[in-house]
């Protein structure tokens, strides 16, 4: 890659961190992420570690299990700062910050599961407001929801319940 | 780099050793923080320099609390100037040129804008030199 006259070397894959040695830093890693997240408007160098130390809050989590002696005293501060990465945090990183995602993702290969990569495709969700969740557990459950619709639209709503995990009603 | 367009690895030394921040202020969006006998609170408007060393204290935690601005500043220099750093171009998202310095001994790394010569960042350590490989790099030394 050549730019203004210089050679460039490819992006490098960073090598990933053992779930170990994740571990042992583990306090750290959450402190750092939160921090990250808060101060996303700051630097958007600093904003390319959030996906980097939330992966590696990840690996210890997977590895070890939240029940964990070392994991389980920041459960709720992780869960409250994904909360706001995925909502107010994430749109401003995305709006304000110019993090070229389709580019880490392309580095990185993170799964689908690790949402914290595409936070440029959340962003595009329409914030809606949920009004209703239905979570259908038996055959019968799924009959009664079956008896409130429609009758125009009977057979694919219970080819749509039949198949959902749960279903969420938004305006 | 060392083309007449692009500044030999000694100038860009020089140049970063200045330690020039932004003149805008940041937001300090974290708990209170006590810095020389003043409190900082969420919403409070900082300099950049001194948001970036609260930053590093208070959250990352890889300086000691009593650290002053001048001796953040200083390490910052060190990093710099220490023949043993390594020293990189490197585009911010194909796009925008900057120069970093990583220190393998201390995994701390600072990251210059390299049209103003500002500093974007400074004695990090989360991600040693995969902070600036991860983007077209260029290793200088």
């Amino acid at each position: 890659m050549k730019v203004d006259g210089i050679v460039w070397q490819k992006p490098v894959k960073p090598s990933p961190r053992s779930a170990e040695e994740n571990l042992q830093d583990f306090p750290n890693l959450v402190r750092k992420y939160r921090g990250r997240v808060l101060f996303v408007k700051d630097s958007g160098l600093e904003a390319t570690e959030i996906p980097v130390f939330r992966d590696r809050i990840q690996s210890a989590i997977d590895a070890y299990g939240w029940d964990h002696p070392v994991i389980a005293p920041f459960r709720q501060q992780i869960e409250e700062t994904d909360e706001l990465l995925r909502g107010e945090y994430g749109r401003l990183l995305v709006r304000e910050m110019d993090v070229d995602y389709p580019r880490l993702r392309e580095l990185y290969e993170p799964p689908p599961s690790h949402w914290w990569w595409y936070l440029d495709k959340l962003a595009r969700v329409p914030d809606r407001k949920v009004v209703a969740v239905v979570v259908p557990f038996n055959e019968r459950e799924i009959e009664k929801l079956y008896e409130i619709v429609d009758e125009d639209d009977r057979d694919n709503a219970l080819e749509f319940l039949k198949s959902s995990v749960y279903a969420k009603i938004v305006t | 780099m060392g083309t007449p367009d692009q500044p030999s690895l000694d100038e860009i030394i020089r140049i970063c050793s200045q330690v020039r921040w932004a003149t805008r202020l940041k937001e300090w969006r974290y708990k209170d923080v006590e810095y020389e006998g003043e409190v900082y609170t969420r919403g409070d408007m900082l300099p950049a320099a001194l948001a970036h060393l609260l930053k590093r204290v208070h959250i990352d935690g890889d300086l000691p609390p009593d650290t002053t601005l001048e001796q953040y500043n200083e390490l910052i220099r060190n990093l710099v100037t220490s023949s043993s750093s390594w020293v990189y171009g490197f585009l911010y998202h194909n796009l925008h040129p900057q120069w970093g310095f990583y220190d393998p001994k201390t995994g701390w790394v600072a990251a210059f804008d390299a049209i103003t010569g500002e500093v974007q960042t400074a004695l990090i350590a989360g991600e040693k030199e995969q902070f600036f490989t991860k983007y077209p790099h260029v290793r200088l030394r």
